[in-house]
């Protein structure tokens, strides 16, 4: 910078001072960024880079006794909108309101709302995705965006729709059914993910990728059988409609396993048209509604009696038109004769005759045959919300309870808790606890098998005195209606006035209708309980349809064809 | 002293060769040298294109990931499919399209084998 006569070039000192701090700035800068700063540089990068993601587990399937799924989840779709940036909120209401199947108003509203996000729809099938997304591009439609999400589907729609339940549209938790009870083994464990994604979320390569798998939750097989489930569910759809009754359940067990092969409610919903959903037609009747058992439930004083020996079939019982016990008179729905013997008693179901069994058999000794058969507490292990019907102790029986409770009143009880008490005389006198799991197989691969309880509440040979008494109800008695050609069948009829709650007394023509069988009768395979709830009308000869015998009966003759068909059961009568 | 001509064709005329100890030390330095930088250079374009390779081999089992995912996504779907086919509704609905009915009073006939 010096000139030839040694003068200073002022010009070349100031462009060589601004070279020298400009790099004394780049030096300074780099020293800070690759120095001083350089770790929270490189962690704010890394905190950019790397998500901490949830990964869902899939929900576990549940299965019917064939390995059919009946519940299962895939990966659908969610659409989520951004409201700020739709032109044209009516017309994408249009558009889109037929192909998500959503009320076009409510869709209009959300797009002409504030803010950037809001859900449109959630957890839809595949198919509606692919629909949708077609027309999103087709008409260039801006602000949505499709994410992944699981999704329940039941492949069966409305079948077995009460047993399996339903799970929640947001976070797919169980909120009906076996969906709710079995919800913790059925949502597995989530895992976690670590990883590091460029600014388009892709994965880096070579970045930190760190996966603690996700454990799938369980899936569960039922004992139902989708068959016979389909078969009973049609039959209590038409006795419903036939009989003008409010509702109606079926249940049928496998008489010797306590498999429930179909649990029936009606009426019922499918749990895909979620804006149907009312809680009075969502409750399973088979299990969570209790009621007087009239007639269905003097096999068991009569059982008890013969067990003791206090009886036995030919024994001539008394039966006068009407009896007194303390403040209540009981008298017989039909003319039966002044002596009858115990067969005849269940045959033509004697109120009278099965009064005075119970009176010989006593009140303690009934009520410990009552809590044999499971009543008072609830048949089942597998079901949310399952009642346990009433059974009051025999310490707390007033003068005519044991009387009442003889014939089926002051005693209620549900469909499921009746099947279970005659698959007990169906099974050789041993209850078995009646289970809709069969099996739960864990995400490890593990299973727990069910292995019901089971006691003994009779000795073989009652149990086939009383299967024998059964048949002749179907045979000749009040149970004729049941009578299905070429298969020995066996029964009880059932009708109990319902107490209307509001006149705090029993109704006159309200009534629940009932029938118990068993099939085949001299090697069971199934038992099938019916109940009615308020049927009406007549029958073509006459028959009124409140009693249980023209309205339940039938239903069981329907029922039990086709299902022991479908179980492979030979015919064990010949016809005529 | 004057200096003499040196007679052509005498030893001392010919042009002498420099021994190795005699080569001057910068000529070996610098091929080694050379070879040296062009190693350094190889190994370096050698390793970025490794790590091109690794990162393209991971894109692609990025891509296979979500094949992968895709036809488990698939698989779950025909699984519906075919549970929706097993369907008794379905199949109830599609036989009366087909003018099945189910069958009127059915007779059993029980059949004594082996007589005559």
């Amino acid at each position: 910078m010096r000139r030839p006569n040694g003068r200073i070039d002022v010009r070349l000192l100031l462009i060589g001072s601004f070279f020298l701090l400009a790099w004394i700035g780049i030096a300074y800068r780099l020293y800070n960024v690759q120095g001083a700063q350089a770790a929270e540089f490189a962690q704010r990068g890394f905190d950019q880079r790397v998500r901490h993601e949830e990964i869902e587990p899939a929900r576990g399937t549940i299965f019917d006794r064939d390995g059919v799924e009946l519940a299962m989840t895939i990966t659908g779709a969610t659409v989520i909108a951004n409201p700020s940036v739709i032109d044209q909120p009516v017309r994408t209401a249009e558009l889109l309101a037929p192909v998500l199947d959503l009320n076009y108003v409510d869709l209009v509203k959300k797009f002409e709302g504030d803010g950037r996000f809001v859900y449109v729809a959630r957890r839809f099938e595949p198919e509606m995705a692919d629909s949708l997304a077609a027309v999103i591009e087709e008409h260039d439609l801006a602000g949505f965006t499709l994410v992944d999400e699981p999704v329940r589907i039941y492949p069966a729609g409305s079948l077995a729709a009460h047993t399996i339940g339903l799970t929640r549209t947001d976070d797919g938790k169980g909120i009906e059914g076996l969906e709710l009870l079995y919800d913790d083994d059925l949502v597995g464990e989530p895992g976690a993910l670590l990883v590091e994604r460029d600014p388009s979320g892709r994965v880096i390569p070579q970045g930190q990728y760190t996966v603690e798998p996700a454990e799938p939750g369980s899936d569960i097989v039922l004992t139902l059988d989708r068959e016979i489930q389909f078969i009973v569910e049609g039959a209590l759809e038409e006795a419903v409609y036939r009989t003008g009754a409010r509702g109606g359940a079926v249940v049928v067990l496998h008489a010797k396993t306590g498999e429930i092969l179909a649990l029936a409610s009606a009426p019922t919903f499918n749990p895909a048209e979620r804006g149907k959903l009312e809680p009075e037609i969502m409750r399973n009747r088979a299990i969570t509604d209790t009621y007087e058992p009239g007639s269905t439930l003097k096999v068991i004083a009569i059982a008890g009696a013969l067990e003791e020996g206090i009886v036995h079939p030919a024994t001539p019982i008394e039966t006068p038109r009407t009896i007194e016990v303390g403040e209540e008179s009981y008298e017989d729905s039909s003319s039966n004769p002044p002596v009858m013997s115990v067969a005849d008693v269940v045959t033509h179901s004697s109120n009278i005759g099965t009064i005075k069994i119970q009176q010989r058999l006593g009140d303690e000794r009934h009520y410990s045959y009552l809590d044999a058969f499971g009543l008072g507490r609830p048949a089942s292990i597998d079901f949310p919300g399952e009642a346990s019907g009433l059974l009051p102790h025999v310490s707390e029986w007033c003068l005519p309870c044991g009387e009442s409770a003889a014939i089926g009143y002051g005693i209620s009880v549900t469909p499921l808790q009746m099947a279970a008490a005659y698959a007990t005389i169906a099974n050789d006198g041993e209850w078995v606890e009646p289970y809709l799991v069969a099996e739960i197989i864990n995400g490890d691969g593990s299973r727990e098998e069910t292995e019901p309880r089971r006691r003994r509440a009779l000795s073989v040979a009652t149990a086939v005195t009383m299967r024998r008494l059964l048949q002749r109800v179907v045979d000749e008695g009040t149970g004729t209606r049941a009578q299905v050609a070429g298969f020995s069948v066996g029964g009880k009829t059932g009708t109990s006035n319902k107490f209307d709650v509001d006149l705090g007394r029993y109704s006159t023509i309200d009534t629940f209708a009932s029938f118990v069988g068993i099939a085949p009768i001299d090697d069971p395979q199934i038992v099938v309980a019916i109940m009615l709830d308020s049927p009406h009308g007549e029958l073509e000869d006459g028959a009124d349809l409140k009693f249980g015998g023209a309205s339940a009966a039938p239903v069981f003759a329907t029922i039990v064809e086709p299902v022991l068909h479908q179980l492979g059961v030979a015919p064990d009568r010949v016809p005529g | 002293m004057t200096s003499q001509a040196i007679p052509h064709g005498s030893p001392a005329a010919r042009p002498r060769r420099r021994s190795r100890s005699e080569v001057p030390a910068t000529r070996p330095r610098v091929r080694s040298l050379v070879i040296f930088v062009l190693a350094v250079i190889l190994a370096f374009f050698a390793m970025i294109y490794s790590r091109i390779s690794l990162d393209r081999t991971a894109f692609e089992l990025q891509d296979l990931d979500s094949q992968i995912t895709e036809q488990q996504h698939e698989m779950d779907r025909m699984r519906v499919q075919v549970a929706r086919r097993l369907d008794p509704i379905r199949i109830t609905e599609r036989a009366e399209e087909m003018g099945l009915v189910y069958p009127a009073d059915r007779i059993p006939l029980i059949v004594e084998l082996g007589s005559p």
